[in-house]
């Protein structure tokens, strides 16, 4: 009798343990994300957003950026992660401060054919503070590799027309502007929000 | 056996008329629906259920529309964390099943628009199935399903 009370207590007692530690941080096991701990720094990268500013490693920093890469001629996947990181943005709006404390990024993956008047066409239709970036070739995929986000272009119709394959996740950088976490497709926007929450508990 | 024959019948009738015969028709479509895009965009997805209360397969082989100049069939797949997109030769409704096309997976892939198109016009779109009947449908343009 002595020995069960005593392991039930024990058990209480560990349960309550990690109640106190859950309570201050969210364990890793609990997002759905993968985050990178400790985050991936990133080297500084020369693009343009859709309003012909510089986008450099600095427009990454003093906010939570999440970033999606893709291209205005995709049809399917790049216009419902646009749609679903929008409306993850509007269940973010009910808390004002984190709110301010967020941007979304649409990089693209096709500066072939995706300028930056064609992205301010384009990204501010999904939500009016989304930001879209294009530059050189070059730069693109010097912040791609650095991230893992791979993109292949895949000639269409003999060869008239191109489709781009490309990496379906969405990435967070911290304020700091390191790489903190991964998003794998396909995402939900409840999912996201609530991820981020947690992975902002962490810091 | 006789259903059978019926069956074949309606699918005949359908096939030698030609024309949309949605209510004869063993293959019935709802949800349709095309993701509203941003002005200037010139390749939209198009998404629907299609119900086979037939006995037997059908394959959607082609669609068209006159808002576009070309409709191909496509399918997403994401494998590894990259999404691919696929041209396929037909979308299989298998016999007395349905098949969903939606997001991140089987969707048409409207190209060419012929007119300005905004959200909330519907486009009308023509599927080929492979028994020689054709099957119009019309699908408003949503952000959201």
């Amino acid at each position: 009798m002595l020995i069960v009370t005593a392991v039930l207590f024990s058990l209480a007692a560990g349960a309550w343990l990690g109640n106190q530690v859950l309570n201050r941080k969210p364990a890793l096991d609990e997002i759905s994300a993968t985050v990178l701990d400790p985050p991936k720094a990133v080297s500084d990268f020369r693009l343009t957003n859709h309003r012909d500013e510089p986008f450099t490693l600095d427009s990454l920093k003093g906010k939570w950026s999440f970033l999606f890469f893709g291209y205005t001629h995709c049809p399917d996947i790049c216009p419902t992660t646009l749609h679903t990181l929008a409306q993850m943005d509007r269940i973010l709006a009910a808390d004002p401060d984190a709110h301010a404390n967020v941007q979304v990024v649409f990089v693209s993956i096709d500066p072939r054919r995706d300028t930056a008047q064609q992205l301010g066409k384009y990204v501010p239709y999904f939500n009016k503070a989304f930001i879209g970036v294009t530059g050189p070739e070059d730069e693109i995929n010097r912040l791609t590799k650095q991230l893992g986000i791979l993109h292949v272009r895949v000639e269409q119709n003999q060869g008239q027309d191109y489709l781009v394959d490309h990496s379906a996740s969405v990435l967070l950088f911290s304020p700091q502007g390191a790489l903190r976490a991964l998003f794998g497709a396909p995402h939900a926007a409840q999912r996201l929000a609530a991820d981020f929450k947690k992975i902002g508990q962490l810091e | 056996m006789m259903h059978k024959y019926c069956l074949l019948a309606i699918v005949w009738l359908v096939s030698a008329t030609g024309a949309a015969q949605t209510q004869t028709s063993v293959l019935r479509v709802t949800d349709a629906w095309i993701r509203a895009a941003p002005p200037g965009v010139g390749v939209l997805a198009g998404y629907m259920t299609m119900e086979n209360s037939g006995a037997v397969d059908v394959k959607v082989t082609a669609a068209e529309s006159p808002q576009f100049g070309m409709i191909e069939l496509h399918r997403t797949v994401i494998e590894d964390d990259v999404a691919r997109m696929r041209k396929q030769a037909y979308f299989l409704v298998p016999a007395g099943g349905k098949l969903m096309l939606a997001p991140n997976d089987r969707h048409l892939m409207l190209m060419m628009p012929n007119v300005p198109l905004q959200h909330g016009d519907d486009v009308t779109v023509v599927l080929t199935l492979d028994n020689g009947a054709s099957l119009e449908i019309s699908a408003p343009l949503r952000l959201i399903r």
